[in-house]
């Protein structure tokens, strides 16, 4: 992001050099109103340059001649200074939005990917603490905690949530909107498995539930890794399942050990949040897919 | 009650937005039209709230935030949202007295019971209708689990 915005700055600032030169030779009414209406449409949104860029010129356009309107019912003149007015204005409107597309333009779906890439790392991470916290390994909470913090710092500065913004590219925003919301679905059954970790599990639910847990966290990652792979562009190498087995077998422990009847669910804590395990586990699974699936 | 000298690392309101917008799905049950609408806001809140939890560092106000944020994965199970009809009255109660216990500076004990209570009807409604007529009940007991630990967690947070 931080490149985004300097890309910006030399952009505006360019325009707005150009836009005064030219304004210096041909203006037709004063000096001012090219370059204040180049620097106008030129404060639009990513994703939304052209479409933000017209609403603007129409917008400020409309201000400009109402405005004159009244000035001339007040104190009449001639009135050529509309067409003056109304040229200086749509010639620096055009300015700024060739500007705004053509002077070191922002690439959305590069910059899309790469943000991305950082945020579905720090989910990686953050689901292998999770696990250690879970099977109770030493130093596990403090890791946890750190890969969380992780996560929210990469979230809080990488996240593409301009996606949202009103006027973003239509032909895009429908796919990377279904992307993004499904990447925050992510972390969300992120939080809430490290919830259920915080649980302190019997030892005896987990010496059985280890092997199969860890096989679901490898894989689960390794399918992260796809997703990540796909996004810079690569080609995957390795075959991948859909995790289906990892979760029959997780579901087939939980029928073992777990009483079938609801009612008798409540009757203990670790039946509970081993149900909310499994839960959460087949909905990151669910997940999961839902993005390859719309990277295909 | 005292709300403890440090008030700063207690006052949770920034996660009210948050947990009211989840009761909201459940309250207008129009998830799966809006779902947009909803994202976007949640989106934006997190972010917020991710500066604000950097900002604290504090475990009990993440757990907080974990657990509100596991009463809202229930959106991404439920398949027919019609049937949280039967409980409105119940989960509008929930959502006022989780607001009260996270946004206002004094609360008493009362506040915590209340919260207590709603969560008891809650489940009381779940034992008698939502277990019979929907179609996974045990998202709804994982819900109702997730309502006790918000409740064990804000007392530990908000008393001193």
């Amino acid at each position: 992001m931080k490149l985004f915005f300097i890309k910006r700055l030399l952009s505006i600032t360019l325009a707005f050099l150009i836009s005064a030169v030219i304004s210096y030779y041909f203006s037709k009414s004063e000096y001012y109103w090219m370059p204040i209406a180049t620097l106008f449409v030129m404060q639009t949104s990513l994703g939304a340059p052209l479409r933000q860029g017209l609403l603007r010129f129409f917008l400020f356009l409309f201000t400009v001649i109402a405005g004159t309107g009244i000035i001339l019912f007040i104190h009449p003149a001639s009135f050529s200074i509309f067409y003056a007015r109304g040229y200086d204005i749509s010639v620096g409107a055009l300015i700024g939005i060739v500007s705004n597309l053509i002077i070191f333009p922002i690439h959305i779906d590069v910059l899309f990917r790469k943000e991305l890439v950082l945020v579905l790392n720090s989910y990686a991470n953050y689901l292998a603490s999770i696990l250690d916290l879970l099977l109770q390994k030493e130093n596990a909470k403090e890791g946890a905690e750190n890969k969380k913090q992780c996560v929210e710092k990469v979230v809080l500065q990488f996240s593409p949530t301009w996606v949202y913004t009103p006027g973003f590219s239509v032909d895009l925003r429908q796919g990377y909107r279904h992307f993004l919301v499904m990447t925050g679905r992510l972390e969300q059954i992120l939080f809430s498995l490290h919830h259920i970790a915080r649980h302190p599990f019997s030892p005896v639910f987990l010496k059985d539930m280890n092997s199969p847990l860890i096989s679901y966290v490898d894989h689960a990652n390794k399918i992260l890794q796809a997703i990540v792979t796909l996004l810079n562009l690569k080609k995957i190498t390795e075959a991948l399942d859909d995790l289906s087995d990892e979760v029959r077998i997780l579901e087939k422990e939980f029928q073992t050990q777990v009483p079938f009847s609801i009612e008798l669910l409540s009757l203990s804590k670790d039946y509970i949040y081993f149900a909310a395990l499994i839960a959460d586990l087949k909905d990151f699974r669910k997940t999961l897919l839902f993005l390859a699936e719309a990277l295909r | 009650m005292s709300i403890g000298k440090n008030w700063k690392n207690k006052n949770l309101s920034y996660l009210e937005p948050f947990q009211k917008k989840i009761f909201v799905i459940y309250l207008n049950r129009d998830y799966i039209e809006q779902h947009y609408v909803y994202e976007k806001f949640f989106a934006e809140t997190r972010l917020k709230i991710f500066s604000k939890l950097l900002k604290i560092n504090s475990i009990p106000c993440d757990s907080v935030f974990e657990i509100i944020t596991a009463l809202g994965n229930l959106r991404y199970r439920l398949q027919d949202f019609s049937i949280l009809e039967v409980c409105e009255k119940e989960l509008k109660s929930l959502s006022d007295n989780i607001s009260v216990l996270l946004s206002q500076k004094n609360i008493s004990n009362s506040d915590f019971e209340n919260l207590l209570t709603s969560i008891h009807s809650f489940e009381s409604i779940f034992r008698r209708t939502l277990q019979v007529v929907c179609r996974e009940p045990l998202d709804f007991l994982i819900f109702i689990q997730n309502l006790y630990d918000l409740h064990a967690e804000l007392k530990l947070i908000r008393v001193v």
